[in-house]
């Protein structure tokens, strides 16, 4: 039965167009989810803040590796930042809390270390 | 404007907003917060492809704005996603039925629409943030924009026949 005003129903319509755009959205969502997984855009505005104590705040960009160190009333903290995230190698406190936190490396994470008055955090954000 | 188009646009309006309502109350899967099956939209799309695109436009405006108050989220973040997803949606589908009537069917169509929906949400989404980093949730919302295009396209393309008869027995 022919419903339409037109003299065809919908159902009669060619869906070629139709395939090639669900395949159109379907590779356009794989490769920008490909691309987020090549260039994480969320390292690339992501910071290390670290503050220490009395002494001040320092901002370390995520891409510059290394170790660092950070003298608080105890003695040297050393903080490394690879690839795989920043964590506190060496500290001079009795408990060692600090380097038990482990590695972090998404923003929101933090090490603190309260004995040498440290506090590492992750931001993100604008620069 | 004749009555009957009249009355006819203002029943579809309350489909749209009785719709829209309800949608709210279903529980959106987890791992996609934000995606929804966009039922309101079958009467937009039915409005579009049966009446006309200004009567579409018009449908889908009223919705949105007495859908914001319906909700409690009028002129709320809410209500501006929706709002400008529902415009920019229905104009892309209006273009696409205009110009890709018979290559394109209604299915097509109305992932288009999805897509456009989605997408236009993130831009005024990060507008209003003022924060691009919304974006990385955009190939998620496209996948999930193919079945419930489909869903939406599918279910518009039979009200069409349907109503295309029941208006005829009205009228």
């Amino acid at each position: 039965m022919r419903s339409d005003g037109k003299g065809r129903s919908w159902t009669d319509r060619p869906v070629t167009l139709d395939a090639i755009l669900v395949l159109v959205v379907l590779c356009v969502a794989l490769s920008l989810m490909f691309m987020q997984k090549i260039v994480p855009s969320s390292r690339t505005s992501q910071f290390l803040v670290v503050e220490c104590g009395s002494a001040g705040v320092y901002n370390i960009p995520w891409d510059e590796k290394g170790v660092y160190n950070f003298s608080g009333p105890l003695g040297e903290s050393h903080l490394e930042l690879t690839e795989a995230g920043a964590r506190m190698v060496s500290s001079p406190c009795p408990d060692k809390i600090c380097i038990e936190m482990g590695i972090i490396t998404r923003p929101g994470q933090a090490i603190v270390c309260v004995p040498n008055r440290i506090v590492v955090r992750v931001l993100q954000g604008r620069e | 404007m004749s009555t009957f188009k009249l009355v006819y646009l203002a029943m579809l309006t309350s489909l749209a907003l009785g719709l829209h309502a309800f949608e709210a109350y279903l529980p959106v899967p987890y791992l996609f917060p934000g995606a929804k099956l966009g039922l309101a939209n079958i009467v937009a799309l039915y409005t579009l492809t049966s009446i006309g695109l200004p009567e579409a436009l018009l449908v889908n405006v009223l919705r949105s704005v007495l859908g914001g108050m319906v909700s409690g989220t009028f002129l709320n973040i809410g209500f501006y996603l929706s709002l400008s997803g529902a415009v920019t949606s229905i104009l892309v589908m209006g273009l696409l039925e205009k110009t890709a009537s018979g290559a394109l069917s209604l299915v097509g169509v109305s992932i288009a629409g999805a897509v456009t929906h989605n997408v236009t949400q993130l831009f005024v989404a990060s507008l209003i943030l003022r924060h691009a980093g919304l974006f990385f949730y955009l190939p998620y919302l496209l996948f999930f924009a193919i079945p419930t295009g489909m869903f939406v396209g599918f279910v518009a393309g039979k009200l069409k026949d349907i109503g295309a008869r029941l208006v005829n027995s009205l009228t």
